[in-house]
């Protein structure tokens, strides 16, 4: 007898999960003949092939290795996160208080904003106020496209080009829950011009010296424009990422396929 | 390590404290490594998936939803860096050959079973696998399981019934009938 019935009775006696009821059953089941009990042995075996195994201890470097990597990033990105990690924190596991976070990340970005507004930045950083509303349609010439998909999300990255050396940026992510976006760029040749998004969710951005971070959930459309510095056009690199994984790749200035959208 | 102090490790970690990582690493070192060795059958492999797993976890501690278990979210992060390690490996090429088929009678010492079984196991799907694991080397509970995975305990129950199955079909094909 080697129904299914008798094989989950037979797993949750060994896992130590039966009930009195159930017992009585495989205990019946097993009084019925030799098949019953060749099938429970078998199970048992494979049981105690598997409890055979045991836990084996990490390398000792294992540890180390983490907490290096760690500080290091702590090091290189003492911010990253921390803004929002405080709102966080302060509200804690307190759903009560989702709009209160909500609200709080809203005034971080309105700070942010008027900051930008008051031209608090510096020549690194973001000196045109944050706009949003529709896109404008791109001009200048196309010169890169880059797709990127990673668990959980996908993004496409468009950069534009004109003749005053305004190098735009385009991009829009697609993502089925919480995901972070980097624009990554080299400040010795590139000057942040302005920042527009569309549809704001109320997620983060964080435009510092050669890098955009933003912080949503869901999509993000936004177009960064940066002004090119000196002759020198390095490549940009676009980063996804989201609890399950990440996507990186690069924005060319002169790709091989200069000059022709891709349809 | 408390929910308490796991929520106030990550606050911590949050805030710029990097150290206070430690407690996690701490914690959940042990598993994780077991967790990856048993998924990916090589220790060194091992050890490089569970470093990259913690540091993508640090990195985006942020993103966890505090209702969720941490372990639940650092488990999920891990398989998923042994499934990128597994296609990553299996582009390159194939690691190790099937076992060679044995009589029924013969007695499988301890590191013979670790083998059979290893090979086995990379013969499961990743659901599958995963519940066999932590059932049978973490062990974990049903109940812990079902919030580990965040799924009923019915389909942690159904998950071990079936996953058992196939690997005793595995192990039989092996010619292990017996331990």
């Amino acid at each position: 007898m080697r129904d299914d019935e008798f094989d989950r009775l037979v797993n949750d006696e060994l896992d130590g999960v039966a009930t009195p009821a159930q017992k009585a059953e495989l205990a019946r089941r097993l009084a019925e003949g030799e098949a019953p009990r060749a099938r429970y042995q078998e199970i048992q075996t494979v049981f105690g092939m598997l409890d055979r195994i045991e836990s084996v201890d990490p390398p000792p470097s294992l540890r180390g290795n983490v907490l290096r990597a760690v500080e290091s990033r702590a090091r290189t990105r003492p911010e990253r996160g921390g803004l929002r990690g405080l709102i966080q924190a302060g509200f804690g596991k307190r759903p009560g208080l989702g709009l209160g976070y909500a609200f709080a990340v809203g005034a971080v970005v309105g700070a942010l904003a008027l900051a930008i507004g008051n031209g608090l930045f510096d020549r690194a950083g973001l000196r045109g106020p944050e706009m949003q509303g529709a896109l404008l349609p791109p001009t200048g010439s196309y010169v890169d496209t880059v797709h990127l998909a990673a668990k959980g999300a996908q993004a496409t990255g468009e950069m534009w080009t004109d003749s005053n050396g305004i190098v735009s940026v385009r991009l829009e992510v697609q993502s089925v829950g919480p995901f972070e976006a980097h624009i990554t760029f080299n400040p010795e040749a590139y000057a942040p011009v302005s920042l527009r998004r569309v549809e704001p969710s109320g997620g983060r951005f964080d435009l510092r010296r050669g890098e955009l971070q933003v912080e949503d959930r869901g999509s993000a459309r936004l177009e960064l424009r940066l002004r090119a510095v000196g002759s020198s056009r390095p490549p940009l690199s676009v980063w996804i990422g989201t609890s399950l994984g990440s996507a990186e790749g690069r924005l060319l200035p002169f790709p091989p396929n200069w000059n022709q959208r891709p349809r | 390590m408390s929910d308490d102090e796991e929520q106030a490790a990550v606050e911590r970690c949050l805030r710029g404290e990097s150290r206070a990582f430690e407690t996690i690493v701490d914690s959940y070192q042990r598993v994780l490594y077991n967790v990856a060795l048993r998924m990916v059958n090589d220790r060194e492999d091992a050890q490089d998936v569970v470093q990259s797993a913690f540091v993508k976890a640090y990195e985006k501690l942020h993103t966890y939803d505090r209702r969720r278990k941490l372990f639940s979210w650092i488990y999920r992060i891990t398989v998923n860096e042994c499934l990128d390690h597994l296609a990553r490996r299996k582009r390159q090429g194939p690691m190790d050959e099937d076992e060679p088929g044995r009589g029924p009678d013969d007695a499988l010492e301890a590191r013979e079973v670790e083998t059979v079984i290893g090979a086995a196991l990379l013969d499961l799907s990743i659901d599958y696998r995963g519940v066999i694991i932590l059932r049978h080397f973490v062990h974990l509970s049903h109940r812990e399981m079902s919030r580990v995975l965040e799924v009923p305990e019915k389909t942690v129950k159904s998950r071990l019934h079936t996953a058992r199955k196939l690997l005793g079909e595995l192990l039989a094909k092996r010619g292990v009938s017996r331990a």
